[in-house]
């Protein structure tokens, strides 16, 4: 673990081709923030010999959020660049709450949500938020352009479905169902081996029937367990076409936890985590339920507030 | 903060004509700390400066087999590599308390490790070190040293390290055992008040290893000057001792005056400076290199290598009358010093000192057992051991309390030592204590009568439950009798009428430049702002032993007071003959000095100035000239603690097993306020760290590797701003007759009472005991899903994790 | 692969020869001799080194040099002025004993100073989230965010007559 980190050769690339290309040349590793990176350099977890930094390309800063469009943030966008946004707070509120939640609040201002999201990180919370809102990678490559959803991204820890020399440009959340809600929630825990993760995160996305009195749809994702957050579909399946109710939420929560695996070998280690998760998988879809069934929001208004505020 | 005035006819001179003592002064190096201006030793610039780094084993237990450090050395810009076989094979203690301690208490500091080894007893024992023009060759210097290890069988644990199959980490430590000794004051027959006990209590705990997670992580600078004499620069709380302990120990060749030791502006303490960190190696290059050397260390590598709380695995019995009398105390411990002894085994005794001398009790039995492990090296921390005993011991007074059903306050009320008892530890009585005061004052401005609602209250149903629970405890204000406590300040005027005030404790943030600074305005008569401290230069202050043990306020309060009067005396007796010559004649008691003017009692209108006396004796031509100068020393050796009482009040998330503290009050028996507000920043930092301590801070090893889990401020999780709840503090004043001003110590007890309270408001919210820091949610929630029961032993007992 | 590259620092423009690995923090340390931001963590964690990059508290730690060149960079150093002595901030740190061992004090000041330009009256949990970033060993935290609300009164009053003015 160094104080300083080892010589590197750096480039800065004013286009996605040329960074395309300097990167199959010199097999450097792209570089955003450099939140993950740098510190990981740092400790001598990698050992990267060339950076190419992302940083002068233009078009990587696009950034808008809009209820009927989606978001999308560009490569290049730091994370509380959405902080201020009103439809990021209200239609993608799970990503937005995670953001909200980086700790420290510095980090929101030097690393880039892309960045994150490719970084694998197995207790990032970022890609569960994204998960939740069906975010999906845009990515540029040596044979063109690829959209991968974030479900298939992760392939292990610190590794992305991303081919050598492929470059995320942008992450894109679809525009949310109408009457819908969501939300983001994480419990800090001690790590007790190697392979155990310092906290449970839990995202969910819940959207109601025109009536407002039954679920239509359910994202449920829980992150920081294995080494990539996962989607309950058995879960979401159950709150289908059914009237909320606390037990209800508490049976989805439960269901989840059939699907999981315990971490370590020490029973009462894994029985609190266990506990752990199906409380804050359960006030998860509660609050994203909550902010569903509560919306006021619909897109007219909307529309009208984008007016106003211009 | 209010202060709560128990009598007032002990002080003198009165509250209202004291000018500086017991008001809110700013420190005077606050501004320098605001503005970036301050020097830490990472600061300082020195012309000519190499870097060094350290080459730590990545294994728990290994023998070095071989090492190759041939193509480090041809990297340009490489001044120096070093390996076990350049260091000298001198075996030291990285505490320097030895130095310190009656021969007792000193056998309990072994000295067991090298500078570089072969062998390494844990991850991060020092290796290889290297030199370099800059830090960046310096980091790829200590990356292309090749080193071939035997890998050991390690045991991380303390109790598999006692059984006879272990694996041995020191040839010279049977079983592993590193220190173990009965109490020294052992009195009376606890086997037989146990047979005639009413009532018998038996609770076992263990704390975790709190980090103490000074900013500034450590880093020393060493240089040699053309006479063989070093200069050391380092973070150190006690430099006198560090260069008597380094001379003596490390370097055989050198005596303690051949070593200059400065100590620039510290980036906290907490007692992680109260011992040798990277100053034997950066002395080891720069005698090698013949350069001014830095060696700096990394978060992680403080993390992974030196210095935490010692995880202490205790017992205590307490044996009771119905009557609530507290009739026998025994006190077990096993403590996981780490891989070398350093500090475990007198912060293991001052625990027992401290548990076993709060209550008044005819039958005492203590027994400590310090164990090596491979796992990083524990230390001193702020408390001492105290900490680690009240979490166990005021929980065993409170199931006492239940047995019997009597409150709490009450019980340690028919208990606690009085004023003027035989005190337990040393052979004297206890001269001052205001316990009782702080345990009904703290009482009363918290509402415990209210908040409390008995042993047998209807638990209500629901997910958040709040409880409220209080501890005690007495504190060192300084260990006279025990300690070498003695100190010694030097004053001297200048031509203009300020002042140079010379002491030797080191500012680490805790204020005493400040106060004592107060001292000395209020005695010598010089104003506060003209008053400039000089310390941290041991070739300029005089012998001490350091700021530690809450001493400073009292020690180097009374030397500094005793000097400020010898100034005030002189100025005096040279007043006289200013005045004769304007016709105005005095008696030198008639004078009085103050805020730098000279006046007669009864005609206070004719003044004159500390300057011009001050002046006209240095630039005296025409008799024998001489500065005002005056030393004055103070040793202390009496027992007098300061005492705390805490309560808090908690709510538990019963689903999640998170304990939120609401309300935390500390009332503290602190003799005299010298300044306010430094008094109320120590209890308020003390209360922080140790509501980290019951709650958050979990330093956890992997039990198969030997890993710290934890090694970075993200998952160590220290307080932030959002767990700080309501805290009140209340400072219960009665001047303590051989205190300056009747001060008593401070800094430490915050830290002290905070897990024993929050505990024991966690049972009376939950029903449900915490045997183990810190109490975290899913340690919580585990007590909760058992019912209460004691768990079964996990996998390992490293590090708090034992149930 | 050194280069020289130029940093904008408390107003003030600096040329300084670098190298792609170095960070922003050593770099404002070793090459500036801007010694007041310190590394206490150097993993992006504590908040210690914070410097204001473009007006927001950035890890200076973890902020590879090459990254800050010609953007606004501001340190502990640039907030107190020859003219004016201490900014309302500081005093009001001084007053408060709001710096014990000062370690983390010049990143908590940085900190506090982005907050107090974006939202110049905070409310007190707002201060709190604002430097729940920023670890500090010795204070208990009470003091600083004492301090920052005393800063934030103070400079509505000056405003306030300033108004009046």
């Amino acid at each position: 673990m160094g104080r300083v980190l080892l010589p590197f050769d750096y480039y800065e690339p004013q286009s996605i081709s040329d960074a395309i290309q300097l990167s199959r040349d010199s097999f450097g590793t792209y570089l955003a923030g450099g939140c993950t990176l740098v510190p990981a350099l740092r400790r001598r977890e990698r050992r990267d010999s060339c950076l190419i930094s992302i940083n002068k390309i233009e078009g990587l800063n696009e950034f808008y959020a809009h209820p009927k469009k989606g978001l999308t943030v560009g490569a290049r966008v730091h994370a509380a660049t959405l902080l201020p946004d009103i439809w990021a707070g209200k239609r993608f509120a799970a990503l937005h709450e995670a953001i909200e939640q980086l700790y420290p609040p510095h980090i929101g201002n030097m690393g880039s949500i892309v960045g994150n999201l490719c970084s694998a990180i197995p207790y990032y919370d970022l890609p569960t938020a994204a998960m939740a809102l069906n975010a999906e990678i845009h990515t540029t490559g040596l044979n063109g352009k690829r959209i991968i959803p974030l479900e298939s991204f992760y392939l292990d820890t610190s590794k992305n479905a991303l081919h050598d020399h492929e470059l995320a440009t942008h992450a894109f959340c679809p525009p949310p169902q109408p009457d819908s809600g969501s939300c983001f929630k994480k419990i800090y825990r001690s790590r007790r081996t190697t392979y155990d993760s310092h906290k449970i995160n839990a995202a969910a996305s819940i959207a109601f029937d025109q009536d407002r009195q039954k679920i239509q749809y359910a994202r449920i994702v829980l992150g920081s367990w294995y080494f990539r957050p996962h989607r309950y579909q058995k879960a979401e399946d159950l709150l289908k076409n059914q009237v909320p109710s606390f037990d209800l939420f508490t049976e989805a929560a439960s269901i989840v936890l059939e699907d999981l695996k315990p971490i370590t070998d020490m029973e009462w280690v894994e029985k609190t985590r266990f506990a752990q998760a199906k409380v804050l998988l359960r006030d998860t879809i509660a609050q994203a339920a909550s902010r569903a069934k509560s919306r006021q929001d619909p897109f007219e208004d909307a529309s009208q507030i984008i007016q106003n505020t211009k | 903060m209010q202060i709560l005035r128990q009598s007032e006819h002990t002080t003198k001179p009165q509250d209202d004509e004291l000018l500086y003592v017991g008001k809110s002064l700013q420190k005077p190096d606050v501004a320098q700390k605001v503005t970036g201006q301050a020097i830490y030793t990472d600061d300082i610039r020195i012309s000519g400066l190499i870097e060094g780094r350290l080459l730590h084993c990545p294994h728990p237990f290994a023998k070095v087999k071989a090492i190759d450090t041939s193509k480090a050395k041809s990297l340009p810009g490489v001044t120096a590599i070093l390996t076990y076989q350049d260091a000298p094979q001198n075996k030291f203690s990285r505490s320097t308390m030895a130095e310190a301690l009656p021969s007792f208490a000193y056998n309990g500091e072994r000295q067991d490790q090298k500078i570089l080894t072969d062998i390494c007893r844990y991850r991060g024992d020092c290796v290889a070190a290297v030199a370099a023009e800059n830090i960046y060759v310096a980091e790829q210097a200590i990356d292309l040293i090749d080193v071939e290890y035997d890998v050991l069988e390690p045991v991380f644990d303390p109790f598999q390290a006692l059984e006879p199959n272990a694996p041995q980490i020191h040839s010279d430590a049977k079983n592993n055992i590193a220190f173990e000794m009965d109490h020294p004051f052992n009195v009376g027959d606890t086997k037989q008040a146990f047979a005639d006990a009413d009532v018998i209590v038996d609770f076992s705990g263990v704390n975790s290893r709190q980090k103490h997670l000074h900013m500034e992580t450590d880093s020393a600078i060493a240089q040699f000057d053309e006479n063989g004499r070093v200069t050391i620069i380092s973070p150190s709380q006690g430099p006198h001792l560090g260069k008597k302990h380094l001379s003596e120990r490390v370097f055989s060749d050198l005596e303690d005056g051949d070593i200059r030791w400065l100590s620039p502006t510290i980036g906290g303490g907490f007692g992680a400076r109260l011992a040798l960190g990277l100053e034997p190696i950066a002395v080891l290059l720069a005698r090698k290199t013949g350069k001014p050397v830095r060696v700096t260390s990394t978060r992680e590598e403080d993390f992974n290598g030196y210095a935490s709380r010692t995880d202490q695995h205790q017992t205590i019995r307490l044996a009771a009358l119905n009557d609530g009398t507290i009739t026998g105390i025994e006190q077990y411990i096993i403590s996981d010093a780490g891989a070398y002894l350093s500090h475990s085994a007198t912060t293991s005794l001052v625990n027992m000192q401290k548990s076993l001398g709060l209550f008044r009790c005819d039958n005492v039995y203590g027994h400590v057992k310090v164990v090596y492990t491979n796992t990083p090296v524990t230390a001193g921390f702020r408390g001492y051991g105290n900490a680690e005993g009240a979490f166990v011991l005021q929980q065993a007074i409170d199931m006492l309390a239940e047995k019997l059903a009597i409150d709490p306050i009450e019980i340690r009320s028919r208990n606690i030592r009085k004023e003027g008892e035989q005190s337990f530890f040393l052979p004297c009585v206890l001269e001052h204590t205001r316990l009782q005061e702080c345990m009904d004052e703290g009482s009363k401005a918290f509402g415990w009568n209210k908040k409390f609602k008995g042993w047998n209250r209807d638990k209500s149903q629901g997910r958040f439950q709040r409880g409220v629970g209080m501890s005690i405890l007495n504190h060192a204000s300084g260990a006279g009798g025990f300690l070498l406590e003695h100190s010694s300040a030097v004053m001297k005027i200048q031509a203009d009428g300020s002042a140079n005030l010379v002491i030797s404790p080191c500012e680490m943030g805790q204020g005493i430049l400040g106060a004592v600074t107060q001292i000395a305005a209020e005695l010598s008569g010089i104003p506060y702002e003209k008053i400039r401290v000089v310390t941290g230069d041991t070739d300029i202050t005089l012998f001490d032993i350091g700021s530690h043990a809450s001493r400073s306020i009292f020690v180097v309060g009374n030397a500094v007071a005793n000097c400020a009067k010898k100034i005030n005396d002189i100025i005096r007796e040279c007043a006289i003959t200013h005045f004769e010559k304007r016709q105005v004649k005095v008696k030198k008691e008639d004078l009085i000095v103050q805020g730098g003017e000279v006046f007669p009692k009864t005609n206070p209108e004719t003044t004159i100035s500390v300057r011009e006396i001050a002046h006209d004796e240095i630039y005296n031509f025409t008799e024998i000239g001489s500065q005002i100068s005056a030393s004055g020393a103070y040793l202390s050796t009496s027992h007098h603690p300061n005492h705390q009482a805490g309560f808090a009040e908690v709510e538990v998330d019963t689903e999640t097993g998170h304990v939120t503290v609401l309300k935390y009050l500390a009332a503290h028996d602190i003799g005299r306020t010298i300044n306010p507000l430094l008094v109320e920043s120590q209890m308020q930092g003390g209360a922080v760290q140790g509501l980290g301590f019951a709650l958050k801070e979990d330093y956890v090893l992997d039990q198969t590797t030997g890993e710290v889990l934890n090694d970075t401020l993200l998952t160590y999780t220290a307080p932030t701003v959002m767990d700080v709840p309501e805290l009140k503090n209340l400072m219960i004043e009665d001047p303590y007759n051989h205190g300056p001003f009747g001060a008593k110590g401070v800094g430490e007890a915050g830290v002290v009472n905070p897990a024993a309270a929050i505990a024991n408001a966690i049972y009376d919210a939950i029903g449900v005991r915490i045997h183990s820091l810190p109490a975290s949610p899913e340690k919580v929630l585990a007590m909760l899903q058992s019912g209460g029961r004691e768990m079964p032993n996990g996998a390992s007992h490293v590090s708090g994790q034992r149930l | 692969m050194k280069t020289i590259a130029t940093f904008h620092v408390n107003g003030q423009e600096y040329d300084t020869v670098i190298e792609p690995h170095m960070v922003l923090a050593d770099i404002l340390r070793d090459n500036l001799n801007l010694t007041g931001t310190k590394r206490a963590c150097s993993g992006g964690n504590c908040g210690a080194c914070t410097v204001l990059v473009n007006g927001r508290p950035t890890c200076s730690c973890i902020t590879l040099g090459m990254l800050a060149r010609d953007k606004d960079i501001e340190t502990v150093e640039g907030l107190a002025s020859t003219k004016n002595g201490l900014s309302t901030l500081q005093t009001a740190f001084v007053q408060n004993n709001a710096a014990q061992c000062g370690f983390c004090t010049s990143g908590m000041l940085m900190t506090a100073e982005a907050l107090l330009r974006e939202n110049p009256q905070p409310t007190r949990q707002e201060v709190k989230i604002a430097i729940s970033g920023n670890i500090c060993r010795c204070t208990g935290y009470i003091k600083i965010v004492d301090a920052i609300m005393e800063a934030v009164s103070t400079l509505q009053t000056i405003n306030n007559h300033n108004e009046k003015a």
